[in-house]
């Protein structure tokens, strides 16, 4: 704007002029807060506390590890036989999985369901990346007093293909 | 700009005779793109005759067959029974015969133009068979093209208030054509100097890729060129132009620009503080990106010094623009941040991305804030109301609207997924990840409302403060010009009154040689600065909303408040005051 202040001005106008000023102040001070805050958390935070291995979230948890960083062979020994073979090579879909998240774990006897929420992050968007979330659910089953991934959701699926048996 | 050339000639009664000519043109459009359907079939059959072997096509020629025997005839036979009714006045002016015309000549330039740069591209590299379809395609619309730009320039038919209808038309697919394909081939060639040329080895030379983009930038800026400096599009001080500069040229390309900027420093960050990706893949976005900054800040400033040179409407509009622009950018900046925050709060399973997306936020606020800063200048802001613009208060309220219904909405999803966790067995963690994003954009929108209401409130206090005065503000000017056109520029003085009062000017032309009872003073003849001053100081002493204003011929000026039948006037309707009769 090409707006210049008027040189003179009443005691009461210049009272009014301030107050946006001070709005702004703060507004700006918010912004700074936010970013030094969330720049110290974002850069302080370790790697994901990990769950016993012994639970289905567990399992869960270091099968989608193994995943996320591209580990097939790891991804592979958390899966049941059953799981092995219906498994058709992995999931190279874009924007590919970055972040995993437990909703919720239904144990039950001899099989569990484990919720998850699946991050996915893409570059796009003309403003910062883009975030696209969904929900699925891995299915596990006890095998020999372990949990293994007997169904795991379709953007988190990753195995070495094998051949089909007859 | 809201200058209206009166219609001079009263049309035929309304309905029956908008009802034919949507009939006519409607079907005059669809026999045109049949019959140029039809002939460019058959011509790329003749184009192919000398590299078929076997032809057994037998469906796809009569199909093209038809359509140029019956299309085509039928075509001409309706457009010379249109072209034979455009000697009445009306007829021309109809907005019917506009629209067809702005239609046809925008679907003939672009699908000529694609088509011969097609054609043009198809020598690059191993495609020589593929040029009889283009080249059938683009010849045919090409002569359509020049049909009805010969018909719209036509002396005796032509639509003179259209002129700058075709040009902005014209202009605004080649700066878009132009823009894209130059952003692709700078695009491809930094591509190759940042990351080497892996992918495209294998198939062909890499600078086929470029050479292709640089073919379809200079038809595109072939295209703007002609109609922006040959055509004349860059002289028309029409609303339309304006229109064209502040959406295309500084709305679009800003967002370009500063996409580009944001990104190039999104990786910059990455490089520097998250490798979490392999190299190559975090520098695939380095050379669009710079690309679409470099082209896309170029188109701007173009845009930004010719909106400087225009009226002060459009300079005013497109700063504010501008900074909304980047307003927009850094606010969903700092949405992202919050979002990152939140999202290091909580535990995932298994990755993370926290990092890349904090990064994300801040290059966006970095490139944003500082432009918003400039052109909005937030320690410049109006301390009394004359210093307040009339677009400004517009633009606080569209953001503070915005803002409002992006919170809304952010305000909902959380609700969501709150009951959600409430209602189900559903953990802490989960949904504060899932809020996260809808939380952040909330706390931005709420940034952003505040801001605007504070400055809204602070502007409607000032009006408050300054009295009765502003009240009176002219909403119509109905202006009748009795100058002739040589002397003073009828289009220049309405825009000279919308400069000064702000109110919408419609322009009527006397048709008499100047009023009954008044001798043709035409001895001193003024310049139109010295009649837009007067009349600008007239109307400032003018009561109303509505005023007539006859300017002219002479040195004659005449202002008359009107108002409507029944309307309670206060103070008794104000007297016309005769200035300089």
């Amino acid at each position: 704007m090409d707006d210049t202040a008027a040189p003179d001005r009443t005691g009461q106008e210049n009272e009014d002029a301030r107050k946006p000023d001070r709005v702004l102040l703060a507004l700006v001070g918010v912004v700074v807060l936010l970013v030094v805050v969330a720049l110290a958390v974002v850069f302080t935070c370790g790697e994901p506390a990990p769950l016993d291995e012994a639970s289905p979230a567990g399992v869960v948890q270091r099968y989608s590890r193994a995943v996320v960083d591209g580990d097939t062979a790891t991804a592979q020994s958390y899966l049941t036989e059953g799981a092995k073979s219906r498994c058709r090579g992995t999931y190279t879909g874009e924007p590919s999985p970055a972040r995993v998240v437990l909703v919720s774990t239904t144990e039950r006897t001899d099989s569990a369901t484990v919720k998850v929420s699946i991050v996915r992050s893409g570059q796009g968007g003309p403003f910062g990346p883009s975030e696209y979330e969904t929900e699925d659910a891995f299915s596990l089953l006890k095998v020999d007093g372990k949990w293994m991934i007997d169904q795991p959701p379709y953007p988190l699926m990753a195995c070495t293909v094998v051949p089909g048996k007859q | 700009m809201s200058t209206a050339t009166a219609p001079t000639a009263s049309a035929p009664a309304g309905g029956p005779a908008t009802l034919r000519r949507l009939i006519l043109y409607v079907l005059l459009f669809a026999l045109v793109v049949i019959a140029a359907s039809g002939v460019s079939g058959l011509l790329e059959r003749l184009f192919r005759t000398a590299t078929t072997l076997v032809s057994g096509d037998v469906t796809g020629l009569a199909l093209s067959l038809a359509f140029t025997l019956i299309g085509g005839p039928l075509a001409l036979l309706l457009w010379w029974f249109v072209w034979r009714r455009l000697d009445d006045e009306a007829e021309r002016r109809a907005p019917g015969w506009g629209l067809y015309l702005t239609g046809m000549y925008a679907v003939s330039l672009i699908i000529a133009t694609t088509s011969l740069l097609d054609l043009a591209t198809s020598f690059v590299g191993a495609q020589e068979s593929q040029w009889p379809s283009p080249l059938a395609t683009g010849s045919v619309w090409v002569a359509i093209w020049w049909w009805h730009r010969w018909m719209w320039k036509h002396p005796g038919k032509a639509s003179r208030h259209l002129e700058d209808v075709r040009a902005v038309v014209g202009s605004v697919f080649g700066l878009l054509l132009g823009t894209g394909a130059a952003i692709a081939a700078l695009s491809a060639l930094l591509d190759v100097a940042i990351r080497g040329f892996t992918a495209t080895a294998a198939f062909e030379p890499w600078w086929f890729d470029v050479l292709r983009s640089l073919i379809w930038a200079a038809g595109g800026a072939l295209v703007w060129w002609w109609h922006w400096f040959r055509e004349g599009g860059r002289r028309f001080q029409t609303g339309l132009v304006d229109v064209a500069i502040i959406g295309v040229g500084i709305f679009l390309a800003g967002i370009t620009a500063l996409g580009g900027l944001g990104v190039i420093l999104f990786v910059l960050l990455r490089l520097a503080f998250d490798r979490s990706d392999p190299l190559n893949d975090l520098l695939e976005p380095l050379a669009p990106a710079i690309a679409a900054a470099a082209i896309g800040a170029l188109v701007w400033r173009y845009h930004r010094s010719t909106s400087v040179h225009r009226s002060t409407r459009t300079r005013r509009a497109s700063l504010l623009v501008t900074s909304a622009v980047a307003l927009a950018a850094a606010a969903s900046g700092v949405g992202v941040v919050v979002n990152a925050l939140l999202a290091a709060a909580v535990s995932p399973l298994a990755g993370g991305a926290t990092r890349t997306l904090l990064l994300g936020g801040v290059s966006s606020l970095a490139v944003g804030a500082p432009v918003w800063w400039l052109a909005w200048k937030p320690r410049h802001q109006p301390r009394s109301a004359d210093d307040i613009p009339p677009g400004r208060r517009v633009y606080l309220v569209a953001f503070f609207g915005v803002s409002a219904v992006v919170a809304l909405i952010t305000l909902l999803v959380i609700g969501y997924r709150l009951f959600e966790f409430l209602l189900g067995e559903v953990t802490g963690g989960s949904v504060l990840d899932r809020i996260r994003a809808p939380l952040g954009l909330l706390v931005a929108a709420g940034l952003v409302a505040g801001y605007h209401f504070v400055l809204w409130r602070h502007d409607r206090a000032l009006l408050a403060a300054a009295g009765p005065v502003r009240q009176r503000v002219i909403e119509r000017v109905i202006l009748v010009s009795g100058f002739p056109p040589a002397a003073v520029d009828s289009e220049a003085l309405a825009r000279g009154i919308v400069d000064a009062t702000g109110a919408k000017v419609t322009t009527w032309l006397r048709a008499d040689d100047g009023g009954a009872g008044l001798p043709p003073s035409s001895d001193l003849s003024p310049v139109a600065g010295d009649v837009i001053r007067q009349v600008a100081a007239a109307l400032e002493a003018s009561a109303g909303q509505q005023v007539l204003v006859i300017a002219g011929p002479g040195t004659r000026l005449e202002v008359v408040p009107l108002m409507t039948p029944g309307a309670a006037v206060p103070g008794g309707p104000a007297p016309g005051r005769v200035l300089r009769p």
